[in-house]
């Protein structure tokens, strides 16, 4: 006989009716780079997994699909499938929401529904006893592993991960990481050996609903219990996905130590992404030595293997305390700077050179610039820590630290003060919280589009036909306050060029942007509850414009360093000393 | 005027934050103000009934701003009627955005939600009625209901809204399915309705006062059928506006005679309309009624006029006063947004069919993923019925996701295909 496969995506699919038919189930996933098919079929703007069901569904091995109107996406790929006409068997559950009595009875009598239906497309009965049977296995097998004493691992919560993301974020963690997200935490509990078929339904319609409910459901005060015993929680968000991005809200104040990750269910942004999952893995303590790991050595750079070759690993310090230098290269998106300090922890000289086209490139030139201007020769820098979006890809540097964790070192250098530190960078901006010994205690940055960036501005002064520099001086030059109310940077553009077409003075333009971003910065300051004293960082804190309408949003005064820029390159370069 | 507009929303957007009890003084001033308008300063372009409509809209919105402890948060499709009786109010995030918008100052309130952590990619209505609500600018109801219908905003919005008021929610789950055991489903929950307003108010409800609010309710859905079906080859004289209005009668505030006085007096006033030659246009989804340029392309327009909205389409169900709980019921469960899109489709079919349209906008609100989800289909229904569509991405009530300038070259453009596609056709009638 054929074997069937029961496609589905959700953890409330009643796959052991699947298993009495001697059916196969499979959830359904797909890693895609783009979603040509989905936004042709769809809209552009539903969440990453809805589209990645949708092409999911296109494959030829994907036969029969049972959805559950879990939310507004899947009920439109149920939709949309149903329309396309090319499955042998599709089915959508009718999942209530709430675990009432009637609820239970209207969920067992469409479990009937679609037992029925697929039994009829089948054309095999339905072994109610083989079904319970997988129910009790799956159970007694739950009941086995035990936790060892001691054990820790990462809870993955949040919007659908799939096992992208999971080997992701096994290869970046020394713990088990544990799918707890929407698709993932599926336990229903055992039932008793049912009479016949009526009983079994009866029973199992109430199991598969007492699971603990996702955000769809009415009633989510369990949500918060999962996780409990682990080391943090990594939380997923999806864009277009309102569910998890309302939890995560809520989840700021969790006792337990959290990331927010935002994917779109493809492959992109893994650089973001493992910059966070670094950081995080660091605030933890939990990083997974050698590749994709905290602290990546980079083992085959040319100085590493001179330094084993002389046998001078061990000697770094020793060397620092007879007075050599180090250095902390913070390679970003558009400029890579680079601070050399001495064992008394003083900036002997620093560089600061557009990145160009390649970042191990201009990593070199700036390096080489650095100690040009500190006046020593290359073999009296005893130890360099790269940090910043190339930290891995420079192949400088005997470690890479995230600009997080290095931002958090520079800022707490420069003012120790600070406790939230804002951080506009070419590609993405973030606000780090730190405590008084400058060690991080949570952070969050954009998701990957760049409205609110540096390169966001850098884009507008492009259609003002200005220079960075002008669009900074010409800034708080403004007479009549305008608000440009698109982030999305090709929509803003669109306005900026309307406003430019109406005679608009750039300075008012220009302060009509710096108001947006702004906005969109202090926004993510609130989101992560910013503490006062705070600092700005990256070279957008130069714009002072910017800086006084961040201000006026937060309703604080910020710090602005003369060394804002090279907060990452000095927090690299403490790291360097050791700290 | 709209200038003078500006300036108000973002006085109003900048006490948000530091000073929301001005803030809502303030709007609560304009829109008791934008009253005395309407009733003594009408648009003169508009008719009485379309007035009357106006009027109490502005109404229902200034009620539970005036007075919050004698009002109810519900969504959009939660029948009201029990509510009518027990002399509780209805906020709504349709109003409560759409109202705020009209002042000028969403943004404000959608940044403020948004530093709250609601997500940018939400619902606008709904983010915009967080924003007042995580601020302090809206006041705190007596209590929430609502009910699952008919997208995943509502599942959230009113469980946040409750806990950060600390007010009691109740929540009525409507199933997916289109079966008169859904309606058994959810009749039942209404009467448990019934019993918990009276707990919360302390105030019995008769059943006969329910039954006459849902025989109320029966006679405007009844008029408002009418209404659906003189429309065709009429001038409306209208404007993107009152659709949103009806939006407002044939949902929330069905029950309440002054909507069955709009309603029959509208179906009297379509009748006597004159013909009309230019685009019949009929809109599916919200209405961005602020935006300038489709407001310069349809309101008061002899070239193009959006005829109907689906919105005020899709709740026409058939009541029984006698079964008052059974009717509130039928009205969620058979609204032809529940269930697959393929019964919002064919009804928007059959009001294209019964209202001689020309072509079909199909609005793509920011953030209404059950919609956006659907433009293919959409598209591929309509088109193979005979009716072009504009696919048109934007937002119902914040000006932030609308791009005029794309906006008006979409629609310029749909309004020109169709205006030659009549005229093709006119030719071949005449040869």
């Amino acid at each position: 006989m054929k074997t069937h496969c029961l496609w589905y995506m959700c953890k409330y699919s009643p796959l052991e009716i699947a298993a009495g038919f001697g059916a196969e189930s499979e959830r359904l996933e797909a890693v895609l780079d783009t979603f040509d098919t989905a936004d042709a079929l769809a809209h552009p703007n539903i969440c990453g997994y809805g589209k990645a069901l949708l092409e999911a569904c296109s494959n030829e091995a994907v036969r029969e699909v049972l959805l559950v109107n879990c939310c507004d996406v899947a009920r439109r790929i149920y939709d949309i499938l149903k329309k396309r006409g090319d499955l042998d068997f599709l089915w959508i559950l009718d999942l209530p929401h709430q675990r009432t009595r009637a609820a239970e009875w209207m969920f067992e009598r469409d479990l009937n529904r679609f037992l029925e239906a697929y039994e009829s497309y089948l054309g095999v009965p339905f072994d109610y006893m083989r079904a319970w049977e997988k129910l009790s296995r799956q159970n007694q097998e739950k009941a086995d592993i035990k936790p060892e004493s001691g054990h820790t691992y990462i809870s993955l919560q949040g919007a659908h991960g799939g096992p992208q993301i999971m080997r992701m974020l096994a290869s970046h963690f020394s713990v088990p990481v544990r799918d707890d997200t929407c698709s993932g935490n599926r336990k229903p509990d055992g039932i008793r050996e049912p009479a016949d078929r009526e009983e079994f339904l009866h029973l199992y319609a109430r199991s598969l609903l007492q699971q603990t409910p996702c955000m769809r459901m009415k009633d989510v005060s369990e949500r918060p219990e999962l996780g409990a015993g682990a080391a943090g929680i990594i939380y997923h968000t999806m864009k277009f996905c309102d569910y998890y991005g309302f939890e995560y809200a809520e989840r700021k104040d969790n006792r337990l130590p959290l990331l927010k990750i935002e994917t779109d269910a493809g492959g992109q942004s893994r650089g973001q992404l493992a910059t966070r999952l670094d950081a995080f893995a660091e605030q933890l303590h939990l990083q997974r030595a050698g590749k994709n790991g905290h602290f990546l050595r980079n083992e085959n750079t040319r100085e590493n293997t001179a330094r084993k070759d002389a046998g001078t690993g061990p000697e770094e310090k020793e060397l620092i305390m007879d007075g050599k230098y180090v250095a902390g290269i913070d390679s970003g998106s558009t400029s890579t700077d680079v601070v050399i300090m001495n064992r008394d922890r003083e900036i002997v000289a620093w560089s600061i050179l557009r990145t160009g086209a390649g970042a191990a490139s201009g990593a070199e030139r700036a390096l080489a610039k650095a100690i040009e201007n500190a006046g020593c020769t290359r073999e009296d820098i005893v130890s360099v820590i790269a940090t910043g979006y190339g930290r891995t890809a420079i192949g400088l540097g005997d470690e890479a630290v995230t600009e997080i964790t290095c931002h958090a070192k520079g800022a707490h250098y420069l003012r120790p003060e600070t406790r939230t530190i804002i951080d506009i960078g070419g590609q993405d901006s973030k606000v780090i919280r730190i405590d008084a010994e400058g060690n991080v205690t949570n952070f969050t940055m954009n998701d990957k589009c760049a409205a609110g960036t540096g390169r966001f501005l850098e884009m507008m002064a492009r259609t003002l036909e200005l220079s960075m520099e002008e669009m900074e001086q010409l800034g708080s030059e403004w007479k009549r306050d305008i608000t440009i109310s698109n982030m999305c940077t090709v929509f803003a553009e669109s306005e900026v060029v309307s406003l430019i077409a109406l005679n608009t003075p750039a300075p008012d333009i220009i302060h009509g942007l710096n108001k947006a971003v702004a906005k969109k910065t202090a926004a993510l300051a609130k989101r992560l509850g910013g503490e006062e004293g705070y600092m700005m960082t990256g070279g957008v804190a130069r714009n002072a414009g910017l800086v006084a309408e961040l201000e006026k949003s937060l309703g604080v005064s910020i710090f602005v360093s003369e060394h804002a820029q090279l907060c990452g390159a000095i927090g690299a370069a403490l790291i360097a000393l050791g700290e | 005027m709209s200038q003078l507009v500006e300036k108000f929303g973002t006085y109003v957007s900048s006490k948000i934050d530091t000073n929301p009890e001005a803030a809502r003084k303030l709007l609560l001033a304009a829109y008791r103000a934008k009253l005395v308008q309407l009733r003594h300063f009408p648009d003169k372009r508009l008719s009485r009934a379309r007035d009357l409509m106006a009027v109490e809209s502005m109404k229902a919105v200034i009620a539970p701003l005036a007075r919050p402890e004698h009002s109810a948060l519900v969504s959009i499709f939660t029948p009201c009627e029990l509510l009518q009786c027990a002399g509780i109010a209805p906020m709504f995030a349709e109003a409560m955005a759409s109202y705020i918008t009209g002042a000028d100052a969403e943004a404000g309130f959608a940044l403020h939600a948004e530093g709250c952590g609601i997500p940018e990619t939400y619902c606008s209505y709904h983010k915009i009625l967080l924003g007042g609500i995580l601020s302090g600018v809206i006041p705190k109801p007596k209590f929430v209901v609502n009910t699952s219908l008919v997208c995943d905003a509502n599942n959230l919005t009113f469980r946040k809204a409750a806990k950060q008021f600390q007010i009691p929610q109740f929540y009525i789950d409507v199933p997916y399915e289109v079966s008169e055991d859904s309606v058994r489903y959810v009749a039942a929950q209404m009467r448990d309705l019934k019993k918990w307003i009276e707990e919360q108010t302390g105030k019995r409800i008769s059943v006969e006062k329910l039954k006459e609010r849902i025989a109320c309710g029966k006679r405007t859905i009844d008029a408002l059928r009418i209404c659906q079906g003189s429309k065709a080859g009429k001038y409306l004289s209208n404007d993107l506006t009152d659709e949103l209005y009806e939006v407002f009668g044939a949902h929330v505030l069905l029950g309440n005679p002054a909507i069955e006085s709009f309603a029959e007096m509208l179906a009297g006033e379509l009748k006597q309309m004159p013909a009309y030659s230019g685009v019949r246009l009929l809109w599916v989804h919200t209405i961005p009624y602020y935006q300038k340029v489709l407001r310069s392309q349809l309101n008061f327009s002899m070239r193009a006029q959006v005829v109907s909205c689906d919105m005020n389409y899709c709740g026409l169900v058939d009541l029984d006063p006698e079964q008052p709980y059974e009717s509130m019921a039928r009205r969620m469960v058979y609204n032809t947004f529940n269930g697959p899109v393929s019964r919002r489709l064919s009804a928007a079919l059959e009001q294209c069919a019964q209202q001689e349209i020309d072509g079909v906008v199909y609005f793509c609100h920011w953030g209404c993923k059950q919609t956006l989800a659907a433009a293919g289909n959409a598209r591929a229904v309509f088109e193979a019925a005979g009716y072009p569509v504009l696919i048109l991405d934007g937002d119902g009530c914040d000006r932030r996701n609308a791009g005029d300038g794309q906006t008006l070259t979409r629609m310029q453009a749909f309004i020109e295909m169709l205006e030659q596609k009549k005229q093709g056709s006119e030719r071949k009638q005449n040869v």
